[in-house]
């Protein structure tokens, strides 16, 4: 169920089918990501494709007939005539072509004619059409995915394409649900489900209906996680850092090393990360120092060199303490830049106000904090405009709520005009008119299990101050589990599955707008506890607070605002 | 993927963990296996209920003082252990492997498609092939004669049909005149007319050419078409060769007549015909010296590879006299690939040629696409020698051998019966604690504390491992407090130890205990024993160590320390070495000024050994993320130690020359050129 393994097997596919020899690889700028992120080039060099290139960049004209070329593209209108173009002047000596998702025959056509030279060997489809970022974890990386609130141009197709690829590269025949208030979801149901079913050939059985499921839901049913201060590492590096696919640039960090400017984080890749990328900002801090401290130990070890079995332990263990010596200066830098960052904008003081403000009830204390922090002319503006984007949501329904002074406060600190836009299109974005969840717990319970569920909430007590909030997605998660996910809600697209009690074992989620990190952990921990339960969560991009109000903006162009008025 | 591996080796080995006694369920923590009992077997016998939570509340205490298993790896295990990740099987990265996803060719319909377009270029080049034979064959020199030659192979078109230039689509007229086409008789202007050479076509229609050609037809095209094709192309074959001797002095003899003519004009159409296919024929007739070195180079690699699992099974089973053998073997190997890759690494490159290098001079210049290529190709053969030979396991003496085991028995953490260690205290007291240690295999420091708890070890049954402490003495009692304690929390009330305490003293008065107190301690048991916390809110775990900031500067200063030191070593080095040249050229010229003395012993031979101390100085290459090759020609960082010297050389002459000081510059040049012979040297012994 591993889509990161998903994708690896068809990569080696590739590699392996057109025997050995040097190679190249030429790829357009999407299927570079979905390589990139999963395997790193040396990996792939050992498998003998040493060159790379890029089908829409290809600039030198040198002819290397020498190389094999694996092409690697998406079925796109723009790549099949650049790859005619290619075959009528062909540069390498033959062409094993695979597609990334479903193709035309008239597409196949449209190159078999081009293909004078009789330079290709292989045409096939496969399935890896997104980038995987965990096991459990693949994105679009599609950040702009709406525009006035529905489908922008494309981007259905591309979400449709990318999620069917995930299901049929993991053959999972799933029955479909999806959030009902949100068109969007709808829309994007009915096309996976009739994609299905043409593919239907793709299949080898067509049983598993009862035990799959894809859950289709819209990020404006919970608009807070993704705001939210995140302290996990990955999160961190993400909110604070920005990873692209699978890289952070540390270009802006004063005095960073030339082979630090720009680093791997991804888990695939960078074994500590991946035993790390889960742990809280303090433990990776602990992790961190035992690091340098090992690290230190076996340098003084490294640096007495002087008999021969010395020596000769020194050659041995040379290539690993140096592997060592790259993976600590890498983290300590980023470490060191997440906690200057940290530092320089009182993250943990908003961050805790934050939390307060999501998961308390208190609103008169959180009120003044917010103030106090909202004046603070140390807590930078986005940060300030996030927390009153908080507060509207969190008190939209309290009568006594005091947005006109935290908006006038916002005005006397000069916040740009787009913030303040933002704050009233978010709030017709995923305001409470808009969300059918109990996002805040605030609504009158219906039922005698959420009384249970809040009462025991309390129960085992809080920890860390820091991570009280757990996204909505469990919530869903917990129930649909139970089998309690309400019909009415999440309805099922075409006929439920005849054997209703059956409970899913394996469950994709697709956030139609985006995940987020935060998520991902929420997924990666449901997974951990429940064994013989594979999760998996997509979304049309990994979101941190910026990119989400980006996203937010766009959706809501040229839509009038309705909630709130400034 | 470490993952993928882990989770490959689970069928057959021996289940341990938190295993449900009913479905056999690996669950992570003594929680979940509590909770998933509860749920799951509810029905099941309660008596067995009781037993295992019995059990599990005795394992819990135990376990309770480490950490509780959570889903993030414990914090203060080493992180380099490689593989040192608990097994999860939940944790999604120990998930199955999927099987490899569903896959759709095309190619069957890719070809049937191009096959039907191409049959019909492939008609259409051999026509023009044929006529080019006989167009050849015989050709007059004179021009006239020629051209009445050249029309009755090929009709020409007829002037009137053709108002335009089919290519320029411009009209003829008195300074744009007509011209036909010699292969196919069509009519275009001079500016869209080719002119095709006769060596060129001679080329083209050449038995070598013609041959491969057959074969590759016979390849590609569909079987009906295939065999009049082919019965085709040997007419062609057997015209060419009575026609061959003929043409060749005809050709000969235009050009001593006229050595302006020697070539066909022919239209643009037929000549991207003839060129495709002349460059079909030389794509798979020629293989490029690369290509040679590349297949010799991967044969290493490949024999290395199937060396190296054998070695790792001899060094295992300690057969250490074998396993010395193969792993010289490995080692020449390894030799041999290193100076392979070099060579590929110099095939044609821009460094090999300003020193002429031998085994270049014939290759022509790489490009700059192929050059990167070629620094690949090297760059991940040392790669795969640092991770594959470097790591090579070292094989213990026998000695070592001897004592390893002995330590490994003493190390590892083995559990004793009662009885055992009654045995060993009963040795012990007869003989002394030393003799006991040795005699029975555990270190002095057990035979000590067990030697303390004899009194215990001796109420315990015989087959008991471990002393575990006290076990919950009155279930029925806890089990109403915990009631207690949850009621209260659900109702919102607040519950703390004192309250804790009262109630369950009162309890114990109802039921009729009487050695119960209620005690401190017991009450941080059972709270541990119903996972009941009394926590308060925290901010502690988020803040870093305090220390963390000194120590982030002082590995900053003494990871700049590391570089600056490495540099400066680098930097003596090459001073010294060019200090010694210097020295050795004075001592040169005193000696004999011509005999030049055997400098073999100086030049280091390009082994295995350099490569091993290259690597000091080499920075690390940490696996950037990558893209495709934005621009292919990067500047070539030399790593070989002579180009460095020449370099630092190159620049003292500059230095000198800017300073002026004009007498040394000569002395400079000679030891530049002296380096340089040797490089050369050295070269031709990696290369002979």
């Amino acid at each position: 169920m591993s889509v990161v393994q998903a994708v690896k097997n068809y990569v080696s596919k590739m590699i392996t089918e057109s025997e050995p020899g040097y190679k190249i690889m030429l790829m357009d700028k999407e299927t570079t990501s979905f390589v990139s992120v999963v395997l790193g080039m040396s990996e792939v060099m050992r498998q003998e494709v040493y060159m790379f290139e890029r089908l829409d960049q290809t600039s030198s004209g040198e002819n290397m007939s020498y190389l094999k070329c694996l092409v690697y593209v998406r079925p796109t209108k723009e790549n099949i005539d650049l790859l005619a173009r290619e075959l009528q002047k062909p540069r390498y000596g033959t062409y094993y072509i695979y597609f990334s998702n479903v193709v035309s025959k008239s597409d196949v056509k449209l190159l078999a004619e081009a293909d004078e030279h009789e330079v290709v060997r292989e045409v096939q489809e496969l399935y890896a059409d997104y980038q995987a970022l965990s096991p459990h974890l693949f994105s679009l990386h599609m950040p702009i995915h709406c525009l006035g609130l529905k489908w922008g141009g494309g981007a259905l197709q591309r979400t449709v394409q990318g999620l069917a690829a995930v299901l049929f590269g993991l053959q999972l025949l799933p029955s479909i649900r999806y959030q009902n208030n949100s068109e969007m979801a709808r829309t994007l149901a009915e096309n996976i489900r009739q994609t299905i079913l043409t593919e239907s050939s793709l299949y080898n059985s067509t049983e598993a209906e009862g035990n799959t499921l894809l859950l289709i839901l819209d990020r404006r049913d919970d608009p807070v996680t993704p705001l939210l201060q995140q302290w996990t590492y990955e999160a961190m590096v993400h909110e604070l850092l920005g990873v692209n696919n699978g890289r952070v640039s540390l270009a802006h960090v004063s005095g960073v090393a030339d082979d630090l400017k720009e680093v791997v984080m991804s888990p695939t890749q960078d074994e500590f990360y991946s035993r790390s990328m889960y742990l809280n900002y303090g433990e990776i801090g602990q992790t961190i120092k035992d690091l340098m401290e090992e690290y230190q130990k076996r340098l003084s070890k490294q640096q007495k060199v002087e008999s021969i079995s010395d020596m000769k332990n020194f050659v041995e263990s040379y290539p690993q303490f140096k592997k060592m010596s790259g993976t600590v200066s890498k983290h300590v830098t980023v470490v060191g830049e997440l906690s200057r960052l940290v530092g320089t904008h009182g993250l943990l003081g908003i961050s805790e106000c934050q939390q307060e403000l999501v998961c308390g009830s208190d609103h008169s204390t959180n009120l003044q904090r917010i103030f106090q922090l909202v004046t603070d002319p140390r807590v930078r503006e986005v940060d300030a405009v996030i927390l009153v984007m908080l507060y509207a949501l969190r008190h939209e329904c309290n009568p006594s709520n005091d947005m006109r002074g935290l908006v006038s406060a916002l005005k006397k600190r000069n916040v740009t005009d787009r913030y303040l836009k933002l704050l009233s299109s978010l709030m017709d974005f995923g305001g409470a008119k808009s969300r059918q969840s109990d996002l805040f717990g605030t609504q009158v319970p219906q039922n005698v299990s959420t009384i249970r569920k809040r009462l025991f909430k309390g129960l085992k007590g809080v920890d860390n101050v820091y991570t009280q909030h757990k996204p909505l997605l469990l919530e869903t998660l917990m129930e649909l589990v139970k089998g309690r996910l309400r019909e009415g809600a999440f309805p099922f697209c075409g006929n439920p599955p005849s054997s209703t009690t059956a409970r899913p074992k394996n469950i994709v989620v697709f956030i139609v707008g985006g995940a987020t990190y935060e998520e991902s952990l929420t997924v990666h921990q449901f997974n951990t506890n429940n064994p013989g339960m594979h999760v998996i969560l997509g979304g049309s991009t990994i979101h941190s607070a910026s990119s989400f109000l980006d996203s937010v903006e766009s959706a809501m162009d040229g839509i009038p605002r309705k909630a709130l008025r400034i | 993927m470490s993952g993928a591996e882990l989770g490959n080796g689970r069928d057959g080995e021996v289940l341990e963990g938190f295993l449900c006694p009913f479905c056999f369920l690996d669950l992570t923590s003594i929680t979940q296996l509590q909770a998933h009992f509860e749920e799951q077997h509810e029905s099941e016998d309660k008596a067995v209920l009781q037993s295992l939570k019995g059990f599990l509340n005795k394992a819990k205490k135990k376990l309770l003082n480490e950490d509780e298993p959570d889903f993030v790896p414990a914090r203060n295990h080493n992180p380099f252990d490689d593989g040192a990740v608990e097994y999860e099987p939940n944790n999604p990265w120990n998930w199955d492997p999927p099987p490899l996803g569903p896959s759709r060719s095309h190619t069957a319909l890719f070809k049937k498609i191009r096959s039907a377009r191409i049959d019909s270029f492939v008609a259409e080049t051999n026509k023009l092939l044929i006529r080019l034979d006989k167009l050849l064959k015989d050709l007059p020199s004179d021009p006239v004669k020629r051209k009445a030659h050249e029309r009755s192979i090929v009709m020409w078109a007829d002037d009137k049909d053709v108002p335009l230039c089919p290519f320029c689509a411009r009209s003829f007229n008195l300074a744009r005149r007509r011209h036909h086409c010699r292969l196919c008789g069509g009519i275009m202007c001079n500016e869209c007319s080719h002119f095709l050479e006769f060596e060129y076509a001679k080329k083209l229609i050449s038995p070598v050419h013609q041959g491969s050609m057959v074969q590759s037809a016979a390849v590609n095209v569909s079987s009906g078409v295939g065999s009049s094709m082919s019965s085709l192309f040997s007419g062609i074959s057997g015209l060419r060769r009575s026609g061959s001797q003929g043409s060749l002095n005809s050709l000969l003899s235009v050009m001593d007549s006229m050595t302006t003519e020697q070539n066909f004009r022919i239209c643009t159409h037929c000549m991207t015909r003839l060129q495709a296919r002349d460059n079909q024929v030389e794509q798979r007739t020629s293989k490029p010296t690369l290509s040679m070195y590349y297949e010799k180079l991967m044969e290493y690699r490949s024999q290395i590879e199937s060396l190296l699992p054998q070695f790792i099974r001899m060094a295992e089973s300690l057969s250490l006299r074998d396993a010395e053998e193969l792993r010289v073997k490995i080692l020449k190997k390894g030799d041999s690939l290193n100076s392979m890759a070099q060579r590929v690494r110099n095939l044609g490159s821009s460094t090999g040629q300003d020193i002429g290098d031998a085994a270049s001079s014939h290759v022509p210049p790489s490009g700059p696409r192929q050059e990167l290529l070629q620094r690949r190709i090297q760059s991940t053969t040392t790669a795969f020698l640092k991770e594959q030979i470097l790591s090579l396991p070292k094989l213990p003496t026998h000695q070592e051998l001897k004592e390893m085991q002995e330590r490994r028995s003493m190390d590892s953490r083995r559990m004793f019966t009662a009885m055992f260690k009654l045995r060993v205290i009963e040795y012990a007291e007869q003989t002394h604690n030393c003799a006991a240690a040795r005699e029975f295999k555990v270190s002095k420091k057990s035979v000590r504390d067990w030697k303390k708890l004899s009194a215990q070890l001796k109420l315990l049954p015989k087959n008991k491992c471990a002393n575990r402490g006290k076990c919950n003495k009155w279930p029925q009692l806890e089990v109403e407090v915990a009631k207690y304690v949850s009621e209260n929390r659900q109702n919102g009330y607040g519950v703390s130890r004192g309250s804790i305490r009262i109630f369950a003293l009162n309890l114990a008065r109802k039921l009729g205990i009487t050695d119960f107190k209620a005690s401190h301690g017991w009450c941080t048991r059972f709270m541990k024993r119903n996972d009941f916390v009394l926590r308060r809110k925290t901010k502690i775990s988020q803040r870093l160590p305090q220390e963390l900031d000194d120590k982030v500067i002082e590995f900053h200063r003494m990871e700049a320390e590391a570089r600056l030191a490495a540099e400066k070593e680098a930097t003596r080095r090459a001073e010294a070495r060019a200090a010694e040249i210097l020295r050795r050229r004075d001592r040169d010229s005193r000696d004999s000024p011509r005999s030049t003395p055997s400098r073999s012993s100086s030049v280091t031979p390009p082994s295995f050994s350099s490569l091993k101390k290259r690597q000091q100085t080499e920075e690390v290459v940490v696996d950037t993320g990558w893209g495709a090759d934005s621009s292919a020609h990067n500047v070539t960082e030399t790593d070989d130690p002579m180009i460095q010297q020449m370099n630092i050389i190159r620049n003292y002459i500059k230095q000198a020359r800017e300073a002026s000081r004009y007498d040394d510059v000569p002395l400079l040049e000679a030891n530049l050129r002296e380096l340089q012979e040797e490089y050369k040297k050295q070269q031709r012994l990696m290369n002979p």
